[in-house]
């Protein structure tokens, strides 16, 4: 178990703090929504997804949205997929979901000195603020999986789902994966708790809900990188970001300066972003701004600039 | 698995491996698949819902196309009127905003209307808009069974609903607009407690979905 970083618990509370508002506006009837559709009084923002898959299924341009829609995708330009990590509840849920059990048993993994060629060492005068024996048992694991796994391929599914969904939707004329976006459910879920005890309203709701997310999650552990429609839009919106895009100061690096088989960045990304990888490697797109990798980095090689330099 | 990862290297599309390639068609294949499955689930869903919707969500086509489930008509609602539908109701009707009479009734203050993000509710005039029709239940109905009761007739805010020869009501189909402050007054459950259920003597169905009892 890895030690919580201060990004970690920040992040908690930014994503705890939104679904404490959604809550707070169903109490007092203020009707702030939820994160499918959130504003106050005539002012309105929808999710990008439910808006385009309203727009395909009903064919109405809904002007007003539209210009939501923009604003979203611009947030999205500037700031990054910021949302993915401090807004939405799911990467907090899958905290609290059990782990898969270790796939790869201990004989089949490759010892490390064997592997890696040289041993780890550290330049004089840099101070590790985390164990050694930390980067030792992380790295095996990515290096057997690099060679089958190459950047550049994992965002391709949720695009096809992204695609599939909007499709569907415009087929069957209504929006397809509102009725299983854990996101949603995952609010529907704490409205449902709200009216149990308001209205005193018991519904199997309360039960199938949470089961509906807890499925999603568990028979699809790469749920956030990989299916998740809503994210493979915004990371279509990524590609134009430039702002706060991590980058990796190659001097510190171990990996880049001393060829230390060290992957800590990599493993700590949910998206899997290998931030040494060369220029081509474009899913930079898909960085959600955790800043976990940054926090995670023994030697403090990654920061996130202002603007990237190209 | 092996198989595919032999292949992989003849049947590569622009970088996308076959095996990832086949799990990406998977995905687009199950989203497909979910909107039919919805629509089947309970069949004829769109066309036969029982649900009422709230102001100008009364099209279902219309609004199930529209509606993201986003729950603000219900938190604007300062009657309490709108409830949200359950998965009981259909996988596609889950979620979305439905009239429980029993715990409000509509005065078309158009506050759910205002907040509806996409427009799935839309202003409407209350003299020529139906939300649903009244329906007296005889069998529960007090008057019809006894005698006695008129409370529904007095406080009709349209005045909907009229009473015959023997002060038994009965609803005036062009006036009535679903209001539902009849069904919400109806004391029948209350006074007549050993009746199973918990239909009261009227109820608000939509309109054409059932003849007048």
């Amino acid at each position: 178990m890895q030690k919580q970083t201060r990004a970690h618990q920040l992040r908690t509370i930014s994503i705890v703090a939104v679904a404490a508002l959604a809550v707070a506006g169903a109490m007092k009837n203020i009707a702030i929504g939820s994160l499918s559709g959130f504003g106050v009084k005539g002012i309105s923002a929808i999710c990008p997804l439910g808006y385009l898959e309203t727009l395909l299924a009903s064919r109405l341009m809904m002007p007003r949205l539209l210009l939501a829609f923009a604003a979203i995708v611009i947030s999205v330009v500037i700031l990054g997929r910021i949302f993915c990590a401090w807004m939405c509840p799911i990467p907090l849920i899958k905290r609290f979901l059990p782990k898969p059990a270790a796939n790869k048993p201990a004989a089949s993994a490759p010892d490390v000195a064997e592997n890696s060629g040289q041993d780890f060492s550290l330049p004089s005068g840099v101070r590790l603020p985390i164990l050694q024996s930390e980067i030792r048992t992380t790295s095996p694991e990515p290096t057997n999986r690099s060679e089958r796994d190459t950047p550049g391929r994992t965002s391709s599914t949720g695009l096809l789902v992204l695609g599939g969904t909007l499709l569907s939707s415009a087929i069957f004329g209504f929006p397809v994966f509102c009725l299983v976006c854990p996101i949603g459910l995952t609010f529907a879920t704490l409205f449902a708790i709200i009216r149990l005890f308001h209205f005193n309203e018991p519904t199997m709701d309360l039960i199938l809900f949470p089961a509906i997310i807890a499925a999603e999650l568990l028979l699809l552990r790469k749920w956030c990188s990989r299916i998740c429609p809503v994210g493979a839009l915004l990371s279509l919106a990524g590609k134009l970001n430039r702002s706060l895009v991590p980058t990796v100061d190659a001097k510190r690096c171990l990996a880049l300066s001393s060829g230390t088989k060290c992957d800590l960045c990599r493993t700590s990304c949910d998206y899997e972003i290998d931030l040494k990888a060369s220029q081509a490697d474009s899913r930079v797109n898909q960085c959600t701004k955790c800043r976990e990798c940054a926090e995670r980095c023994p030697v403090h090689a990654i920061h996130f600039p202002l603007w990237k330099r190209t | 698995m092996e198989k595919n990862e032999k292949k992989s290297t003849t049947l590569e599309i622009k970088g996308v491996e076959r095996r990832t390639l086949m799990k990406g068609l998977g995905c687009v294949g199950v989203t497909l698949a979910l909107g039919p499955a919805a629509l089947s689930l309970v069949p004829g869903e769109v066309k036969h819902s029982k649900l009422i919707r709230p102001p100008g969500g009364q099209v279902e086509r219309r609004f199930s196309s529209l509606c993201v489930r986003c729950n603000r008509c219900q938190e604007a609602c300062p009657r309490h009127v709108i409830a949200t539908a359950h998965l009981g109701d259909g996988l596609l009707a889950a979620r979305t905003p439905k009239l429980d009479f029993t715990l409000g009734y509509c005065d078309f203050c158009m506050k759910c209307v205002d907040v509806c993000p996409t427009n799935a509710l839309a202003r409407v005039d209350k003299k020529t808009t139906h939300i649903g029709i009244a329906v007296i239940l005889k069998d529960q109905c007090i008057p019809w069974q006894w005698g006695g009761c008129t409370r529904c007739f007095e406080k009709c805010p349209e005045k909907a609903i009229r009473l015959d020869d023997q002060k038994r009501p009965y609803i005036d189909p062009a006036k009535c607009n679903g209001c539902g402050l009849c069904e919400q007054i109806c004391p029948a459950t209350e006074l007549r407690s050993y009746q199973p259920g918990q239909t009261r003597g009227v109820e608000i169905v939509r309109l054409g979905s059932r003849i007048e009892a």
